[in-house]
């Protein structure tokens, strides 16, 4: 019974904590603009954080090493600081957008400018690294998290043309007022916002830091496989929910009440209140594991020792990277930058750094030295390899694209 | 989290690899507390008889600084030195001596508690004179055997009574890839991985070192001549 309820609350969390913000803002943007017809690039993005998920969990479960140990190991100290740098990059720019999606949907709620709460959240978020409990911090943001539920309410509420919907999805039918070269651009924001580098690091660390064992790993998968796909159904129903909505009229979303709008038409004040819980929870449960990410790699590159599961006196540099980073991601949004654009930025940089951080765990969990029997199966060698060319694909693609496209306006 | 037999213990088989198994690894303490990483390591030499070996793991920016530049990595070491001039041991890294490593799996295992054990790398007794396996990997190989030609990419240590003989070099041409270990055959890789190291790093060989002195290897040049009775083996595992 224990067992069951365990696996029962891993599986919740996962589908709350799956979305961020992100995936808010892309989906509801590509919803607008292309109704349903990424839905496939969604699938593929969502499968393929399931594939190397599992594989760093994986990884973390039978060596304990993290992938940033593996980085520096297999890939060398020149090219490990390379990737360190440019994953660095990547996770403090979606730590900022965190922070930031966390301060709009408080103003949202509260009506004070956002730039009066990006300090308060700061501090909020920085006494929740430093004091609360990990599995705490994860279990309570990601029950919280599924309020998001509440799109695929509306989305039923709002009674689209179902067939419709489903025909727009599997025949990936672009409409014809957009070019192909936005559709790639924004096929590459959403299979970056699917598939964030954080999210492999913050896995793995997390493994390590609950001290997953042999006998985890099957709730482990449970957890990925169950619940990472129904995270992704939300990420559907938000981009249905825009679709419904916004693509008759012609509107493009471009904050984040523009996101939380179809609920509110759907489901009137309740629903309003109930999405912008959602969006608290999942923006806030993010920035935490984000503004980890960045303490976890910095210490695994340099031999530190990094971690919520020793107290914070054992592991001082690890939290002083953390002082560090959210004073930074702090002062960057007390610019005045509008953390919707910084939102955008981060997914399409996540696309670029992607390749640096699943080749090495696709290595490692091949070899047989780290992993006895739990090594790569043919289905995950495959996979895993379908993924590679793909990652490697996207994240050529995304900076051109970027540029020819004027970030797809 | 005590992760001590999360994999077989390296120190009991008959040989390691430097590189691929030791360099760069994470050093953990008698508590399972995180020390630091293996950021180079001591080689010593010695002038009467005994085959050189490995003898202290070293950490620090002193020994990081100089494996991120060019092989010698003189530019960067130097840059290192002129941000802290009036610090006499700079240029000194921090080191641990290998006997307190009980166990080498997925990390290096410590029988001490971190707490103060990062000392200096003291200077080297009478008759043994010290390099560092950073400077070492990447030399350029010279030798009459057809089969060897390119650079060091690895040393193949033998653990004897606590201590790390240097007995081969592996010598292959320079390509990326060699910290896979797609290349020393205990691995199956996804296919397309493998089939591109393996095609890249097919000229790798392993060469007998046993008989090479410190006289042999020109430090500045970055050139290890092999004598001609260097024998020459596949580089896999048994």
């Amino acid at each position: 019974m224990k067992k069951l309820l365990s696996l029962a609350l891993g599986i919740l969390t996962a589908i709350g904590g799956f979305v961020d913000i992100g995936d808010l803002v892309v989906n509801a943007q590509v919803g607008a603009r292309f109704d349903l017809s990424m839905g496939l690039v969604v699938a593929v993005g969502v499968l393929g954080i399931c594939v190397f998920a599992e594989m760093s969990g994986r990884v973390a479960v039978c060596s304990k090493r993290p992938t940033f140990d593996l980085v520096r190991e297999r890939l060398g100290p020149r090219m490990g600081l390379l990737n360190l740098v440019a994953s660095l990059i990547v996770t403090a720019l979606t730590f900022v957008a965190e922070i930031g999606g966390v301060a709009l949907a408080l103003a949202l709620i509260s009506s004070v400018n956002p730039l009066l709460i990006v300090p308060l959240v700061g501090l909020m978020v920085w006494l929740v690294l430093w004091r609360a409990k990990f599995s705490l911090m994860e279990n309570v943001l990601g029950l919280l998290g599924l309020a998001l539920i509440v799109f695929a309410v509306a989305l039923w509420k709002l009674g689209p043309d179902w067939g419709d919907l489903g025909h727009q999805m599997f025949t990936a039918a672009k409409p014809g007022d957009e070019t192909w070269t936005t559709y790639a651009y924004y096929a590459v924001a959403l299979f970056g916002a699917a598939m964030t580098p954080y999210e492999v690091f913050f896995f793995s660390s997390g493994g390590v830091e609950e001290g997953w064992e042999e006998k985890d790993l099957s709730t482990m998968r449970a957890n990925v496989f169950v619940g990472f796909p129904l995270g992704g159904l939300l990420s559907l129903a938000i981009a249905g929910c825009a679709s419904t909505l916004f693509g008759p009229l012609g509107v493009d979303v471009a904050s984040l009440s523009q996101v939380a709008l179809p609920v509110g038409v759907a489901l009137g004040k309740i629903g309003l209140a109930v999405v912008l819980v959602g969006f608290v929870a999942a923006t806030f449960g993010a920035a935490c594991e984000t503004g980890l990410s960045t303490g976890y790699s910095l210490g695994q590159y340099f031999g530190w020792q990094w971690g919520k599961y020793v107290k914070p006196g054992g592991a001082t540099r690890f939290h002083l990277v953390l002082v560090v980073a959210t004073f930074l991601a702090v002062g960057i949004l007390m610019t005045g930058v509008d953390p919707i654009l910084v939102t955008e930025a981060s997914v399409v940089g996540s696309a670029v750094a992607l390749p640096l951080t699943y080749f090495p765990i696709l290595v490692v969990a091949n070899d047989k030295d780290y992993m006895g029997e739990h090594i790569n199966g043919p289905l995950a060698n495959a996979l895993g390899t379908v993924y590679l060319v793909l990652v490697v694909l996207a994240a050529v693609a995304a900076l051109p694209l970027l540029v020819i496209t004027g970030m797809g306006s | 989290m005590d992760d001590r037999f999360a994999m077989d213990n390296r120190l009991d088989g008959q040989a390691l690899d430097a590189a691929l198994h030791l360099l760069d690894r994470q050093v953990i303490d008698e508590d399972g507390l995180l020390v630091c990483k293996v950021d180079d390591l001591e080689i010593s030499f010695y002038d009467f008889g005994s085959p050189p070996a490995v003898t202290r793991i070293l950490t620090g920016p002193a020994a990081l600084v100089p494996r991120m530049s060019s092989r010698t990595g003189h530019l960067l070491r130097k840059r290192w030195i002129s941000l802290g001039v009036q610090y006499a041991d700079r240029d000194v890294p921090l080191a641990i001596s290998l006997d307190h490593v009980v166990h080498l799996g997925s990390g290096v295992h410590l029988d001490v508690s971190r707490e103060g054990l990062l000392d200096r790398q003291p200077p080297p007794d009478d008759g043994v004179r010290i390099r560092r396996l950073g400077e070492l990997l990447g030399m350029k190989v010279e030798s009459n055997h057809p089969e060897l030609r390119g650079k060091v990419l690895d040393v193949r240590l033998e653990p004897v009574e606590g201590r790390y003989l240097l007995r081969h070099f592996v010598v292959g041409p320079g390509r990326p890839g060699s910290l896979l270990g797609y290349d020393r055959g205990d691995f199956n890789g996804p296919w397309l991985v493998a089939v591109v190291v393996e095609r890249l790093h097919r000229h790798i060989r392993l060469a007998s070192c046993a008989n090479v002195s410190e006289a042999d290897i020109d430090w500045d040049a970055g050139v290890v001549h092999l004598r001609e009775d260097t024998t020459v083996d596949d580089v896999s595992f048994d």
